[in-house]
């Protein structure tokens, strides 16, 4: 299975499509992760380390 | 190397992608620079404006953080002034008295190894590292008593190293600074 020619061949038509539109799942899903710890940094900041303030 | 030598296109638009992620990262940390410096213009968190030497080896004979000097001490403005020591295992004093709603300034040093200094629900949150004077300043706006661990570790006692922090209203302090030198709550 692995290395054939055959499969080789069909792996890299079916890459050409991925790769000119770009890995959109992988980025939503970085989006999201990245999103949700700056979303959590944000709000420790503003609701948390700010109301601690000397003055 | 290969995949994309094979797919130009393709090769272009992860360009384009990474690019692009790039530019976010760089704005998230241009944010949070921006933020920390807030932080120190709205008083969260200063950092320390200059640097203040101790001699660690006669700390306990003259000086600042001599015994008899240590604890919580009224200063002609009305602010107090905490002086701390941080030894293997144990803070001197081990229980410090402070008032409501009244700037507090935290100088501590340590006699030994780095230890850290952090009070609970404030944003004090500092080392005390041995030759070295930490300072830190806060305001407590509730009555209660919170902790104070060492937060850096420091030897084999060093989950036993803390001290507690008293919050009293400022007349019951007042009280309590009227007969002593230097407030403190440990027991006499």
């Amino acid at each position: 299975m692995i290395n054939t020619e055959h499969d080789a061949q069909a792996d890299e038509a079916a890459l050409e499509p991925i790769l000119q539109t770009g890995a959109r799942g992988a980025m939503m899903l970085a989006g999201i992760a990245t999103a949700i710890v700056v979303g959590l940094w944000l709000a420790f900041y503003l609701f948390v380390f700010l109301p601690r303030a000397s003055q | 190397m290969t995949e994309m030598a094979n797919h130009p296109g393709g090769h272009d638009r992860s360009e384009q992608v990474e690019r692009r992620w790039a530019t976010i990262a760089i704005v998230i940390v241009s944010s949070m620079v921006v933020l920390a410096a807030f932080a120190g213009i709205h008083q969260a968190v200063m950092p320390q404006t200059r640097i203040e030497t101790v001699d660690p080896r006669t700390l306990h004979v003259a000086g600042e953080f001599i015994e008899s000097n240590l604890g919580s001490a009224v200063e002609a403005d009305g602010s107090i002034t905490v002086r701390a020591v941080g030894q293997q295992y144990s803070f001197t004093p081990q229980c410090i008295v402070v008032p409501t709603d009244t700037p507090v300034t935290f100088r501590a040093t340590s006699a030994d190894v780095v230890h850290g200094f952090l009070i609970e629900h404030s944003n004090v949150n500092t080392m005390l590292v041995p030759g070295y004077i930490s300072t830190a300043t806060t305001r407590f706006s509730t009555p209660g008593e919170v902790y104070m661990p060492c937060h850096e570790f420091c030897g084999v006692g060093h989950e036993g190293m803390w001290a507690r922090i008293k919050i009293v209203d400022k007349a019951e302090f007042q009280k309590l600074a009227a007969d002593r030198r230097r407030v403190d709550c440990v027991a006499q």
